[in-house]
């Protein structure tokens, strides 16, 4: 019942033939059997109750023979009995096929999109919210929608004929009909603004009464509950949402009683009584209608009713069909902002030079995460980026991808903008350890290749590089282990360290001129971090390498140090420069290494020093 | 979906069980609910039954005009009357029970969720058996108001509509009954069939659902960018799981295509409206046994007989299908604790602790820890380090009484801490867990985790020595501000470091003589950390300090460090003692250490 987004009846209407164009390109067949099913629906029901009946029944009154009778029956049987195996077939046969296909069919449309859009929409709210509502369900609402066009047409077509059959026992009737239009368009209609106005105001308590829920059942909040008094403040909580909505009915209450009598008297009661008074009037009194009309009515009235409505519901069904047709196409039609200009340039062989030349980006308007960085580095050497949280350091890795383009200013690999490399080719110049990486359900091997191409040695010598080899050879398949429960509840699942190594591996296994690692040991201990720093170390000799780490430790090894503050570049030079310098970077990295080398521990220190241990 | 064999009994018994909490909340709503029903359905006989046989047969037998109008004035009146009652109930009465019913059973479920042992969270096993009960709470309100309705309906249906039957014709009876034996016996045999193809899709679905999700979720937007490759991959999976149902579909078809005509026309179709009407005319128009308004009337409402009948056919699975979700909410409710306290009074000095021989097992076999010997005297500082996975945190619960020991025993100045009152006990602890949350509700609420009356000013003091003063003040709400975006766009999301200094604000702002912190800097940037360590010091000073953290620069001021390892301890001592010893500390430290010159 949620109103997203209102929009013009024209548009909605637009929507609907987009919708239908759409499901006719996926499957004609399922498009054609839909029309036909809604018509036989309809025909059936009408021809049946109205024309068959009145028959058989005026046949009766004119006292012909029993035979005749059966056999006209019978004769009429055989068209039902058709008519029904179509119907089947339909529904068990066909459907479930069509049903595959098209949900195979648009989804992989769909996909492909999601794929290629630019990953900004992902991090845009608005967007967002709107892509996951059209792709929900998308396949059975775009049929949804398409069978709703068929019902407001048929179910207009039967109301015409409903209404003529009325008009053809007697003229007056049809003037009946008024009283359940009136039901549906006025009543209906203020009754839909009342349970929309209704569901606004409650809707606040109902989402917290979920989200108490919530807390009572996931394990997230468990420990919280038990060790401390925060219990009192859920269950207050949940009360006044209860009492809050109990509000909310009362206010409705008086208002919506009255509609919905309205609503219903007008809908049916008006319509029944009024023609059974009229036709019971015109019988007996006047003379004028036969009983086997009279007899029918009662079922063609319902009839009317029905019609009406069926036909209402679509007409309100069709906007809101439209809101998510609208969605949907929105999201299929987006024309990629991060594209690729005309005759892109191939990628080069070997990296000179990373340039950032005046940039400006922020992930919302007028909130700039850089505004104006500058910086450039030469082929082959180590960046570390440094800088409190939300300093701006995965915000460059990001525009370095390519994964986000600059508001201003430019970046240039080989002195040459990266808007004119061809994206696809140009993002194969970088392989990355991120933070918040993802693993698949797919096996070991799957994880680290990633769909590329590289032989088994490759794999392994990745894990190995990694540090994960003891991990992958303690699992029951070593690398072809499915490491999910995806599709298995008894599945492996690697722990939050062994599964930062897996995504080193993936980064070591793809060989291209620019690495970067961006966090990429938090989970691990002391030991393993301190390995995984040194296979990075070897990895990334010759290489271009960038480095994010909290770990200040990790910054000494970089031929320059970039610190960022506010979205600039405060401190740059290489870690003896800046310690000399003695400003920001030199506070930070001291005061992390304080707690490792106070002064009166030099003593211990150089103990250490004298039993070899590495330093 | 299991079959039991739940006897009639208890499926009974089940079903009144929560109708009872349902009418004990509400017995007003719930008896105006049920002669709403009642009313509604005679109405709707008179109306489409009885009505319309009068009215025509009136015209059949040329009665008086008055007769059809006097009796359809009467339906208008009972109509209104209706209308407006059945209104208010759906716009009243009914929607104020609802949300009411819902709280009176999950009140219950909540109150029994707090007592539950931390162990039904973490095991997934009882989790699944007991805590997800009370995710259907209010699936089981719907499910027995929607059953008590439909005996109401059917059965004041199947006695008007088959009294009806039996008074005018008892001979229709038989084609109804016949007509609904048949139908019922092959949608069985249907849901059988379908049954099957459900199974046979469902690890597909799975397969394809995963895809689906893959490409949603904004978590592996990323990913797909970096390694273009790879939506290849997922692209093929996704073209063979799609060809895979629909080989299963088309296997099916023909089978369900048999069953559903046996279902839809025979059974249906040709009884009711072939065989049945050729009777009824019959006996009309041959036999002139019964007026034709009987024909037209017994034809039409043949369906509703038939439908009620199917009603009650379906009432006893309904019906046992919520007995099995009560079943589950009446083990969740039977559950009991294993974590209980005793009566004894937590003595009024400083506490030390002590660990004899403890080990500990989730499952009985798998020994977490082992052989855990420790004595956490007043004012102590000690820090916990070891590899992932080494049980630190384990330790941490058991500490805390979320967990009994499996081995051994730990005392509170020296008795058994399971002789403690529990919640008294546990108030000796001020706690910030690695996988703390943030609630929905104000930053105030946040640090005190309780309604009761406090001083802001010792809520801010926590918060200032936790780091969050700078922040504080930037809050237009200051102590007010909602905190996550659950209920309102303008509630705060915190940042990592920010969330979890209000945590570590949680704990000392508690006042606990003893605190504990794990892993309490891993989101902190090196200054907030180094804060954090200098707070540490300056607050352990009159409290006992335990922490958990990787970042040795931390433990290491430490007055005793403990290192772990496969559930042992196997090094204990000063920074300076164990660097003595040049053991598996020493190493940690020279590897994490030796990095900075």
């Amino acid at each position: 019942m949620k109103k997203d987004r209102e929009i013009s009846l024209k548009q909605a209407i637009n929507n609907n033939i987009y919708a239908f164009r759409l499901l006719a390109s996926v499957s004609k067949t399922r498009a054609f059997h839909l029309i036909m099913t809604s018509a036989l629906y309809y025909f059936d029901w009408i021809f049946y109750s109205a024309v068959f009946m009145r028959f058989v029944l005026q046949a009766i009154e004119q006292q012909k023979s029993f035979n005749e009778i059966l056999y006209f029956i019978a004769l009429v049987s055989l068209i039902f009995i058709a008519v029904t195996l179509y119907q089947i077939y339909v529904a068990n046969v066909s459907d479930p096929v069509t049903n595959i296909k098209i949900y195979h069919r648009l989804y992989s449309k769909i996909y492909k999109k999601a794929e290629s859009v630019e990953l900004s929409c992902y991090e845009n709210a608005d967007f967002y919210n709107k892509y996951t509502m059209a792709i929900d369900k998308a396949d059975t609402r775009i049929i949804e929608t398409v069978e709703n066009i068929a019902r407001i047409v048929m179910s207009f077509a039967a109301l015409i004929w409903a209404t003529s059959i009325m008009f053809s026992i007697d003229s007056f009737l049809v003037f009946f009909i008024l009283f359940p239009i009136a039901g549906n368009f006025i009543f209906g209609n203020m009754m839909n603004k009342l349970y929309y106005s209704r569901y606004i105001d409650s809707v606040l308590y109902q989402r917290r009464t979920e989200y108490v829920n919530r807390v009572m059942y996931l394990s997230d909040f468990a420990k919280e509950i038990r060790l401390t008094d925060v219990f009192s403040i859920i269950h207050r909580d949940y009360n006044d949402a209860v009492k809050g909505i109990e509000k909310v009915t009362d206010k409705y209450s008086r208002r919506g009683t009255v509609l919905s009598f309205l609503q219903t008297y007008f809908t049916y009661t008006l319509i029944f009584e009024g023609v059974l008074l009229y036709g019971s009037y015109k019988a007996i009194y006047n003379q004028s209608m036969p009983f086997a009309d009279l007899a029918i009515l009662t079922s063609v009235m319902s009839m009317v009713s029905w019609a009406l409505i069926g036909f209402t519901e679509s007409i309100m069904k069709t906007i809101e069909n439209g809101i998510f047709v609208q969605n949907l196409r929105s999201f299929l039609e987006y024309e990629n902002k991060i594209t690729d200009c005309d005759d892109p340039l191939p990628i080069p062989q070997k990296i000179e030079s990373i340039e950032f030349r005046n940039v400006k980006f922020g992930y919302k308007k007028n909130k700039p995460i850089l505004n104006g960085l500058s910086f450039k580095i030469n082929g082959g050497s180590r960046a570390a980026l440094v800088g409190i949280n939300g300093a701006g350091k995965t915000t460059i890795i990001k525009l370095i991808l390519r994964l986000y383009d600059v508001e201003d200013g430019e970046i240039l690999v080989n002195g040459v903008n990266i808007k004119k490399y061809k994206l696809s080719e140009y993002r194969r110049l970088f392989s990355c350890a991120f933070q918040d990486f993802k693993i698949f359900a797919d096996s070991v091997s799957g994880n680290i290749s990633m769909g590329r191409d590289i032989s088994d040695n490759e794999i392994s010598d990745a894990i190995l590089r990694a540090g994960a080899k003891s991990d992958v050879d303690a699992l029951a398949n070593g690398k072809d282990t499915v490491i999910s429960r995806e599709f298995d509840d008894k599945g492996t699942i690697l722990s939050g360290g062994q599964q930062q190594k897996i995504a080193a591996a993936r980064a070591f296994s793809k060989r291209s001129p620019v690495k970067i690692f961006d966090e990429p040991s938090s989970a691990l201990d002391p030991i393993a971090e301190y390995n995984m720093f040194q296979s990075i170390l070897k990895e990334s000799a010759g290489y271009t390498t960038f480095f994010i780490s909290h770990r200040l430790s990790s910054a000494r090894s970089a031929d320059i140090i970039y610190m960022l503050e506010n979205g600039q570049i405060i401190e740059s030079g290489t870690h003896f420069d800046l310690i000399k310098k003695d400003g920001k970077y030199a506070e930070m990295y001291n005061a992390q290494a304080k707690n490792y080398l106070a002064d009166s521990d030099y003593n211990e220190y150089s103990k250490l020093i004298k039993r070899g241990v590495e330093t | 979906m299991k079959k039991q064999n739940i006897s009639f009994t208890e499926v009974l018994k089940n079903n009144i069980y929560i109708l009872k909490i349902c009418f004990k909340e509400c017995p007003w709503h719930i008896a105006y609910f049920i002669l709403m029903n009642i009313v509604s359905e005679i109405v709707m006989f008179f109306e489409w039954v009885f009505g319309i046989k009068y009215v025509l047969e009136s015209v059949e037998y040329n009665y008086p005009l008055s007769r059809p109008i006097t009796f359809l004035c009467i339906m208008l009146a009972v109509h209104t009357v209706n209308a407006l009652l059945s209104g208010f109930c759906w716009h009243n009465i009914w929607q104020k029970a609802q949300p009411r019913m819902q709280k009176a059973i999950k009140t219950i479920l909540y109150e029994k969720a707090r007592t539950l042992d931390l162990e039904c969270y973490d095991n997934p096993q009882y989790y699944d058996k007991y805590v997800l009960t009370i995710n259907e709470a209010n699936n089981l309100i719907n499910r027995a108001t929607q059953l008590l309705q439909r005996i109401i309906t059917s059965v004041v249906n199947i006695v008007l509509y088959g009294g009806f039957y039996l008074y005018e014709d008892k001979i229709s009876v038989l084609f109804v009954i016949s007509s609904f034996a048949l139908t019922y016996i092959f949608s069985i045999l249907l849901n059988k069939v379908d049954f099957s193809r459900r199974m046979d899709c469902n690890p597909i679905e799975r397969r394809r659902e995963y895809i689906h999700r893959v490409h949603y979720l904004a978590d592996y937007a990323k990913e797909l960018r970096l390694n273009p490759e790879y939506t290849d991959v997922l692209n093929r999976s996704f073209s063979d799981a799609n060809n895979e149902l629909e080989a299963i579909n088309r296997k099916y078809s023909s089978k369900k295509f048999g069953l559903e005509f046996l279902k839809t026309y025979v059974s249906d179709e040709f009884i009711i409206q072939v065989l049945f009407l050729i009777y009824l005319v019959y006996r009309a128009a041959v036999m002139k046994a019964i007026s034709y308004s009987d024909v037209v009337v017994l034809f039409n409402s043949a369906r509703r007989l038939k439908s009620s009948l199917k009603s009650i056919a379906e009432l006893f699975p309904y019906a046992q299908e919520t007995s099995l979700y009560v079943d589950k909410m009446n083990e969740f409710l039977a559950y009991k604790p294993n974590i209980t306290g005793g009566n004894e009074n937590i003595p009024n000095n400083e506490h030390t602790i002590n660990l004899s021989d403890v080990g500990f097992s989730y499952t009985g076999d798998n020994y977490v820890l082992n052989d855990i010997d420790l004595e956490i005297k007043p004012n102590d500082k000690i820090a916990i380090v070891g590899y992932n996975g080494a049980g630190k945190t384990t330790l941490v619960k058991l500490l805390m009484r979320l967990y009994d020991t499996t081995k051994g025993t730990i005392s509170l100045d020296g008795k058994n801490i399971s002789e403690y009152r529990l919640s008294e006990y546990r108030n000796l602890f001020g706690t910030a867990f690695q996988d703390f949350r943030i609630f929905a509700c104000s930053l105030r609420e946040n640090v005190t985790l309780s309604i009761s009356e406090t001083d802001d000013t010792e809520i801010i003091n926590a918060l200032d020595h936790a780091g969050m003063k700078r922040k504080l003040s930037a809050l237009k709400d200051g102590l007010d501000t909602q905190l996550t975006t659950e209920f309102s766009e303008d509630g705060v999301n915190l940042s990592g470091g920010e969330a979890q200094k209000t945590v570590i604000a949680r704990a000392f702002y508690q006042k606990s003589p003893i605190i504990i912190l794990d892993e309490p800097s891993a989101a902190l940037d090196p200054i907030s950390e180094y804060e954090l360590n200098n707070l540490i010091m300056e607050e352990g000073q009159s409290r006992t300090i335990i922490f958990i953290s990787h970042r040795l620069s931390t433990t290491r001021n430490a007055d005793k460090i403990i290192m772990l390892e496969n559930g042992r301890i196997i090094e204990s001592g000063s920074h300076f003692q164990l660097l003595e010893q040049n053991g598996k500390y020493a190493e940690m430290w020279a590897a994490q250490a030796g990095q900075y010159k």
